[in-house]
């Protein structure tokens, strides 16, 4: 292959074949080729790697009520505006797919039983999984606690194994003067009360020490959130402020 | 941990290492390998088997280098590929790393691609560019656009003569598959889809369509002044 000796426009490939942007015959090529080069399968999986935190950060988002009207009609789901004929009836075309279903079921069993042939088994072959992959990894991407407001405020990052919570504030406002922000994880179990994770510092990017490796600190949490606390942080570890954001906290292994 | 603490007591160090004026006869060398940093801290690890460390100074004016490493690197500590050009200061006995690099010029960073596993060999300059993803290399062999679109790889006859004393090129060629005509200009240049920054950018018109991205020289000619790769 004399694009072998390409490693920059194999990268190059290799991240917009991760994005999606590669396509038509270019993406047809390039996968034709990646069957064939461990090097190209791991570049993408090294791209795929790299964007999947992004993909996870963008938050989710209802359709609008119109999109979702017009889902329903087509899977049938809603009831139809006016009076439909037989062509769009769905007792015809349920009656029909069966009477096709069967007549090509014979048909199937009659060649089979005519000419019996040799079916190929399909190989399927096994894909080198490259070592250099994002580590496992909790993630929390936190909005505003808002029900108007689904700004992304908060995301934090910890590898399973770290006792150190990477945390970037997106939208985050700046504390109201004399008072802190501070990171909560919510156990699954209602009842139970938040548990402190810690102050958050008032950079745009920063860590929080854990109190043991986040596999130990967080797998309990399935949600994390930020509350406004007295400078410093909750007295007596209980949380007494505002909820300002909230979010799912996501394992990534 | 070790690197860790390492660039932590580097850093107390390294307000003292910068106030050091470059000498201005000294050579300038460009070097390629990767930079990890720590805070303001950085150290540069020369590619190949027998890469050695330097303390990095950055002395490009503006931090450009450690403006670059934060932009790149995923995390701190993470290395990213850099070609750099300065002086390279011998250090005290006893310390470590035992050379410092007073970078003046960020040639290249990259936090995908090749990087050090990279041989340039006789490639003259490479462009490189995005949607869709072409490459055009410069050699004494010839120029070659490469793409996976429907043109695949063509190849037009070699230039001739030296490299311009400004940094541009301009280079025109013909062969029966078409024409080409490559245009690189000194300036930060930016690759869309990896964020990786360059010191070229490059205009390519194959056939009448236009292609930009961004470019870089190869290794026998990336240093300036009396340097001499390392």
């Amino acid at each position: 292959m004399q694009y072998r000796n390409k490693p920059e426009l194999q990268d190059r490939l290799a991240a917009e074949y991760a994005l999606g942007t590669l396509r038509g015959g270019a993406r047809l090529r390039f996968e034709a080729w990646m069957r064939e080069d461990a090097a190209l399968r791991r570049a993408v999986e090294a791209w795929q790697a790299r964007l999947a935190p992004l993909a996870e950060a963008v938050p989710e988002r209802a359709p609008p009520r119109r999109v979702w009207q017009a889902v329903e009609r087509r899977i049938g789901a809603a009831p139809a505006a006016a009076e439909a004929g037989w062509w769009d009836s769905l007792a015809f075309w349920r009656n029909w797919g069966l009477i096709a279903t069967g007549c090509t079921a014979a048909l199937v069993g009659a060649l089979a039983l005519r000419a019996p042939q040799v079916v190929e088994v399909p190989v399927i072959r096994q894909v080198e999984v490259e070592s250099r992959r994002m580590q496992p990894s909790y993630i929390a991407v936190l909005q505003a606690a808002g029900e108007k407001d689904d700004r992304m405020m908060f995301v934090a990052y910890a590898p399973r194994h770290s006792d150190e919570l990477w945390v970037k504030r997106m939208e985050l406002p700046e504390e109201p003067h004399n008072h802190s922000y501070e990171l909560w994880g919510l156990p699954a179990k209602e009842g139970e009360p938040p548990v402190s994770l810690g102050v958050l510092p008032s950079n745009e990017k920063s860590t929080i020490k854990l109190a043991a490796a986040a596999d130990q600190s967080l797998r309990d949490f399935p949600a994390l959130a930020i509350t406004v606390e007295p400078l410093g942080g909750a007295k007596g570890g209980k949380s007494s402020g505002i909820v300002v954001a909230k979010g799912h906290c996501m394992r990534f292994w | 941990m070790r690197l860790a603490l390492l660039l932590a007591a580097l850093a107390t160090l390294a307000g003292a290492a910068a106030a050091a004026d470059p000498d201005p006869r000294a050579a300038r060398h460009a070097l390629r390998g990767t930079l990890v940093m720590q805070g303001d801290a950085g150290v540069f690890r020369t590619c190949g088997d027998k890469g050695r460390e330097h303390f990095l100074v950055d002395a490009t004016g503006g931090a450009e280098i450690t403006a670059a490493y934060r932009e790149l690197a995923a995390s701190p500590g993470v290395p990213v590929f850099m070609e750099l050009v300065g002086i390279v200061v011998e250090r005290p006995a006893g310390a470590l790393p035992d050379r410092a690099l007073q970078a003046e010029r960020l040639a290249r960073a990259e936090r995908s691609g090749p990087g050090c596993r990279r041989v340039l060999g006789r490639i003259e300059a490479l462009a490189i560019g995005s949607a869709p993803a072409w490459q055009v290399e410069v050699s004494p062999a010839g120029v070659t656009f490469a793409s996976l679109e429907e043109r695949g790889m063509l190849a037009f006859p070699p230039r001739t003569g030296e490299w311009p004393a400004d940094g541009a090129l301009r280079y025109e060629g013909r062969s029966e598959t078409g024409t080409l005509s490559l245009a690189l200009e000194p300036g930060r240049c930016r690759d869309a889809s990896s964020g990786n920054l360059y010191p070229l950018t490059a205009r390519v018109v194959l056939n009448g369509t236009e292609y930009r991205g961004c470019a870089f020289r190869g290794r026998s000619t990336a240093a300036t002044g009396p340097a001499a790769a390392r």
